[in-house]
């Protein structure tokens, strides 16, 4: 099995949001609704202070409590595929937000209106390419729910190419927000194989799951900064 | 002989269900204002079902919709940002718990 996780090293992130363009840019999430936030809080007191960047992204949970309340009122939109990456349909999708309401990460948006990456400017990226044309996940449509969908449409490349060794490894397959960080603070692929960078980056520096309370089991770790929430 | 220890058993028997029957408590009838409120659209919306649904059932907007300890690690920018009323699911659970309601942390036990 292969089951896709993102590392994030809170104890190398400076914040520079580099992520949250590359994801601006690659999935044209609009301000209403954004994919990926970074979150800034300090800890300690004065003068032992110090900034904490905790860039929040979907979790992609092994048990998505927003599935669970999508399923309750009959939308089914929501699933979770043979990597654990969770997705939401647009097309099913009715818009009731209990899927935002519920989720411990509050990662579910509800995108209000389809607005362009930079108003008043020519489309950008993957805003040229046309609608049918496009993957899926980038079929955007007012009111409905979206998410980070760990770059679906790069994934789907991947298995369609016959390369899923290679996702978290070649830039063509792996999520924009990883490949762009400055610090090498984010890594992707695959937990179950053991001989992966990620899973041995996450056994040696135990790297942790935020809220596990929740029992939702993110597939997403942060190496903990100290006195991080978590 | 037979039926009196027939009859034994069953003054037991009924004995016994009233005094379990006295350790359950008893179950809260369901209102008119919930049924008309789970009856609706769901809807995130301030007067939309979520919300109904939690003021049907004497659920104060304050009881939710807390400025204190906020939890900040929320990808919801708004929220994040410390605007009004963000709601902490952390405090969810403390109802939500109750096996009569449902629960959308499937990982936690009830």
């Amino acid at each position: 099995m292969t089951k896709l996780v993102r590392l994030i090293d809170q104890k190398r992130c400076m914040g520079c949001r580099a992520c949250i363009a590359a994801c601006a840019v690659e999935n044209h999430f609009t301000p209403d609704a954004p994919w990926n936030t970074m979150i800034e809080y300090e800890v300690g007191t004065f003068p032992k202070v110090k900034k904490i960047y905790n860039t929040m992204n979907c979790m992609h949970c092994e048990n998505p409590s927003c599935k669970a309340a999508c399923d309750s009122v009959g939308a089914m939109a929501i699933t979770k595929n043979a990597f654990g990456v969770v997705l939401i349909d647009y097309d099913k999708c009715i818009g009731c937000g209990y899927c935002a309401a519920v989720c411990p990460y509050g990662v579910p948006q509800l995108n209000t209106e389809l607005a362009p990456l930079y108003p008043g400017k020519p489309k950008q990226g993957a805003e040229n390419i046309a609608y049918a044309d496009r993957h899926p996940t980038h079929r955007k449509k007012a009111k409905v729910a979206e998410k980070c969908t760990f770059c679906a449409h790069k994934l789907d490349q991947a298995v369609a190419d016959g390369k899923v060794d290679r996702i978290g490894k070649d830039q063509a397959y792996t999520p924009s927000c990883d490949l762009v960080c400055p610090t090498q603070a984010r890594m992707f692929g695959d937990i179950d194989d053991p001989n992966s960078d990620v899973a041995k980056r996450i056994k040696a520096t135990g790297a942790k799951q935020l809220k596990p309370q929740f029992g939702n089991a993110p597939q997403v770790y942060y190496v903990l900064e100290e006195g991080a929430k978590s | 002989m037979k039926r009196l220890t027939l009859l034994a058993a069953l003054v037991l028997s009924l004995s016994a269900g009233s005094v379990l029957a006295a350790d359950v408590p008893a179950k809260k009838p369901v209102s008119a204002a919930t049924k008309a409120a789970k009856a609706m659209k769901p809807s995130l919306g301030e007067k939309g079902r979520l919300h109904a649904v939690h003021k049907a059932e004497d659920v104060e907007c304050k009881d939710c919709h807390s400025k204190d300890d906020v939890d900040p690690l929320f990808l919801r920018a708004a929220e994040s940002q410390g605007s009004q009323g963000p709601v902490d699911r952390e405090g969810c659970m403390v109802c939500h718990k109750s096996p009569k309601k449902p629960s959308w942390y499937v990982g936690v036990k009830k």
